[in-house]
């Protein structure tokens, strides 16, 4: 009963109806409870796999929900609600990297490259699998291949559009993706 | 033949571009032709596109907990994003002022209490229309001035609930505009009795909450009905009545 419940939720649609936007835009709490509730797992599903930690990504999802509610008022629906809060959600994700890469580089002094390939070999496998699932590899790439990964692959981003929110060259996303598939391969095949 | 045109190497450079059908169809072609005879090439075009369609394809994941809960409880009491005082309170290396202690606090807010209450009961008491006749009768009441000889503090601006209305907006924009002025006119003659410290820190946060009061009147001047943006504007310009009103108590510098 709950999985049949559970798969039907699924299969509706995120976009809500312009009224609960609407008013939710206008102060109206109950409205946004709706909206969250309709939006709530495709943001978190972004955040989980941009981050790779499910714990930073449930305040992330929270953060991204508040700053929606303060923000709501300037959405002018020249896009699609769902699309202006996913592109809010990569943002905040990103600019949590930002923050977190200031203090990472404040503390080691050193360069801003994560992209080690260090956290990827050395981290163990999920110990629930002999074999890693896709999901488990992911959390487990090098954060900038992730996030490329994540943008193009996941969530249908274009080079162009990735390298506009990254601050790198369409080139370089293009490299990172490649970096990102081979990497998982070998996770998978491991 | 265009495919002896493609090593190994040259197939993972163009394995990308062939994925996304941005390669042109002699290329594409050539890259075909070599994963037919390549095994390593051909295992490696299996596994990619494999990977790149399951991804595509992954499942809306779940959080742990409800996290409305924590969401609802930041935005019923919104606050204007105050970044310095923000980040330093997060930091913990940041060395509280003395004044930011809890006695000097809990003094002053005491102080404040007895001063607010004393000023809004007898301007209730003189004036039926309410809570927009406090600015102009709070500043020289007997009972605010009988509190330790601390200067005449206007009561807390009216908290208004639904602002969305137009007809509301100019008078209490010019209320908090009189009790912005007077408590201004206050803290700038007690700033010499100030630490010259205090009055940096009081300062550099009347900055921000003046840049977030810009912010918010240029927003509303952009959508004059939104009630977010007007709560917004009220709780920035209440922010800075109330630290203004908690200077204006300050105990001078020793």
């Amino acid at each position: 009963m709950l999985t049949a419940t559970m798969d039907v939720v699924a299969t509706i649609p995120s976009e809500e109806p312009p009224s609960d936007v609407a008013r939710a835009a206008a102060g109206d709490r109950q409205a946004f409870e709706r909206v969250y509730r309709a939006n709530m797992q495709r943001v978190f599903s972004i955040c989980v796999r941009m981050s790779g930690d499910r714990a930073r990504a449930e305040e992330l999802t929270q953060d991204v929900f508040v700053r929606a509610w303060e923000k709501l008022p300037l959405f002018r629906g020249e896009s699609a609600f769902s699309t202006w809060l996913h592109r809010l959600a990569v943002n905040v994700v990103l600019n949590d990297r930002k923050t977190q890469g200031r203090e990472r580089s404040r503390a080691a002094a050193g360069d801003d490259d994560e992209d080690t390939e260090e956290s990827y070999g050395a981290s163990a496998p999920p110990s629930h699998a002999d074999r890693m699932d896709l999901e488990a590899a992911i959390a487990l790439l090098p954060p900038g291949a992730r996030r490329v990964f994540v943008l193009h692959d996941v969530e249908g981003y274009r080079h162009e559009e990735i390298a506009e929110m990254l601050g790198v060259t369409s080139g370089g996303s293009k490299a990172q993706l490649h970096r990102a598939r081979l990497l998982l391969r070998e996770a998978l095949n491991r | 033949m265009i495919d002896q045109l493609f090593t190994c190497d040259q197939f993972d450079a163009a394995l990308s571009d062939y994925l996304e059908s941005t390669l042109d169809p002699a290329a594409r072609a050539a890259l075909e032709s070599h994963a037919v005879r390549c095994d390593r090439c051909r295992a490696l075009l299996a596994d990619v596109s494999a990977i790149t369609t399951s991804a595509a394809a992954l499942p809306e994941l779940e959080p742990s907990r409800d996290l409305w809960p924590g969401i609802v409880d930041r935005i019923a009491a919104p606050v204007v994003t105050l970044p310095v005082a923000g980040r330093r309170a997060a930091d913990r290396s940041f060395v509280r002022p003395w004044y930011l202690e809890p006695a000097p606090l809990a003094a002053a807010a005491a102080l404040l209490i007895a001063a607010t209450v004393s000023v809004t009961l007898l301007a209730t008491r003189t004036s039926p229309s309410g809570p927009s006749t406090v600015a102009s009768t709070g500043a020289s009441t007997p009972d605010t001035q009988s509190v330790d000889s601390l200067p005449a503090i206007p009561a807390p601006a009216p908290r208004v609930k639904n602002v969305g209305s137009k007809p509301n907006v100019v008078p209490v924009q010019q209320i908090y505009a009189s009790e912005i002025a007077e408590l201004d006119s206050i803290v700038r003659d007690r700033r010499s009795q100030l630490d010259t410290g205090t009055v940096a820190v009081i300062e550099k946060n009347l900055r921000i909450i003046d840049q977030a009061i810009a912010q918010s009147r240029a927003a509303l001047a952009r959508d004059p009905n939104s009630g977010f943006l007007h709560n917004q504007l009220n709780n920035a310009l209440n922010q800075k009545i109330a630290l203004l009103r908690t200077v204006a108590l300050l105990p001078a510098r020793t």
